[in-house]
């Protein structure tokens, strides 16, 4: 994969953390979950393909399966890791963090959760909202535009990631029940490249553009 | 500009928003009245400071509370803040290297403050502390928790801030055998532990 085509523009490299353990189990995923073994693969698999791409710097979530996932990336590229709480993935209510599917209680509060995410009223706890975690999409586009590097890799997680997809494709126009399609219809893998750059086109102003979608090349390696 | 110069610009730039986010939190009230009940003494009498009082939100309970207070922070922008919303507060520019730490202090607050201070600079701080505060005296203190020590760039919509990881046995350690640990807690927020810890000073 080569840099930015146009060359005048600046261009971020999301990458979806690699499997975590919650991934593969029966529970509402938490924020703690590591990867697992498989998702460490993934790791070093992205991390080597990634040394052979130029970018001036590294951004991560927290959490710790993107941490391990940017960490291994930091590894192969010498990179120093910036990290940005606007880079979590959806904050769903934290007292169903890790409980099982059949926990009705549980699945109850998910559920009442879901639909606050795509745009029905109210809060439920401290889950995230529609408007939340659209404010929070804008947010690290307004940083990343305003970065002083000009490509950068930036390992976030599946619902956000969606997320700013759904938000510069779609813009003003973006509504909860259109972010529900994006997450239903649009796949992610895990550690697989989602570019967008942002430049100027055609006398437009400039704007977030798609470039490279779900590219998971990579696994052919394994 | 060093990470310590960085960080500190990041809380002048976005004082108000920060100040807003903090608000969000809410004030440590029970840990107030836990510190000063701690020290054993009248807070009517209680000499108290805040070491990175920031906007003044925990300010506002303690100066309620305690007979003296006296807050400082790096940011002159968030001290002004501090300075508006509790005006018989007395604030000081400093960092928790440079400050002039007074004597006979019954109580010293950090909230979420010392975790910008590396492990070896921590240690300094404790040194000041244990000649400040009077024997049986508290220090009462937040940070972020993980199993190893860290430290770790943070970069929002605020700016960039650098932050260090400390867990129970670390700061133990660095607070040396002067000080006893009275207090520890342990909360999650989000991915982020968090710890509260209160030592008092002993004869050692």
């Amino acid at each position: 994969m080569q840099k930015v085509p146009t060359g005048s523009g600046k261009i971020v490299y999301f990458v979806r953390h690699g499997q975590s353990i919650d991934n593969v189990s029966p529970v509402f995923q938490s924020p703690n979950t590591p990867l697992s073994e498989a998702g460490e693969q993934q790791a070093q698999s992205i991390a080597t393909r990634l040394q052979h791409l130029q970018f001036d710097a590294l951004m991560a979530s927290p959490w710790p399966r993107a941490r391990q996932t940017a960490q291994a990336i930091a590894q192969t590229t010498g990179k120093e890791i910036v990290f940005s709480d606007l880079l979590t993935e959806r904050i769903k209510p934290s007292s169903i963090d890790g409980k099982s599917w059949e926990d009705s209680e549980a699945l109850h509060i998910y559920e009442a959760w879901e639909k606050t995410i795509y745009g029905g009223e109210g809060r439920v706890e401290n889950g995230e909202t529609f408007n939340d975690i659209v404010k929070r999409a804008d947010a690290i586009l307004d940083l990343l535009k305003d970065s002083e590097h000009q490509s950068l890799v930036v390992v976030t997680h599946g619902f956000f990631l969606r997320t700013i997809l759904a938000r510069v494709l779609l813009g003003e126009a973006l509504t909860g029940p259109l972010l529900k399609r994006f997450q239903e219809l649009a796949s992610i893998e895990n550690t697989a490249i989602t570019a967008f750059e942002y430049r100027e086109a055609y006398n437009e102003q400039a704007q977030w553009r798609l470039w490279t979608y779900n590219d998971h090349a990579h696994f052919a390696d394994n | 500009m060093d990470w310590h110069e960085r960080t500190v610009d990041t809380y002048d730039r976005s004082a108000q928003q920060l100040a807003e986010y903090f608000k969000g939190i809410g004030s440590r009230t029970d840990d107030i009245e836990r510190g000063l009940e701690l020290a054993g003494v009248d807070p009517i009498t209680a000499r108290v400071i805040e070491i990175g009082c920031g906007d003044g939100r925990d300010a506002q309970e303690i100066a309620q509370r305690a007979g003296w207070y006296e807050g400082f922070d790096p940011s002159e922008k968030l001290l002004d803040l501090a300075r508006e919303k509790v005006p018989e507060g007395s604030f000081v520019k400093a960092d928790a290297l440079s400050y002039e730490y007074p004597q006979n202090i019954d109580v010293a607050f950090a909230f979420a403050s010392l975790l910008h201070v590396n492990e070896h600079d921590l240690s300094a701080v404790f040194q000041r502390l244990g000649q400040s505060l009077r024997f049986g005296g508290i220090v009462y203190l937040s940070l972020k928790e993980r199993e190893a020590y860290e430290e770790e760039v943070q970069k929002d919509q605020y700016g960039e801030r650098k932050f260090y990881y400390y867990n129970v046995p670390l700061v133990q350690s660095i607070a040396g055998t002067s000080f006893e640990s009275v207090f520890e807690d342990h909360q999650q927020r989000g991915a982020t532990g968090w710890l509260t810890l209160a030592l008092k000073k002993i004869n050692s």
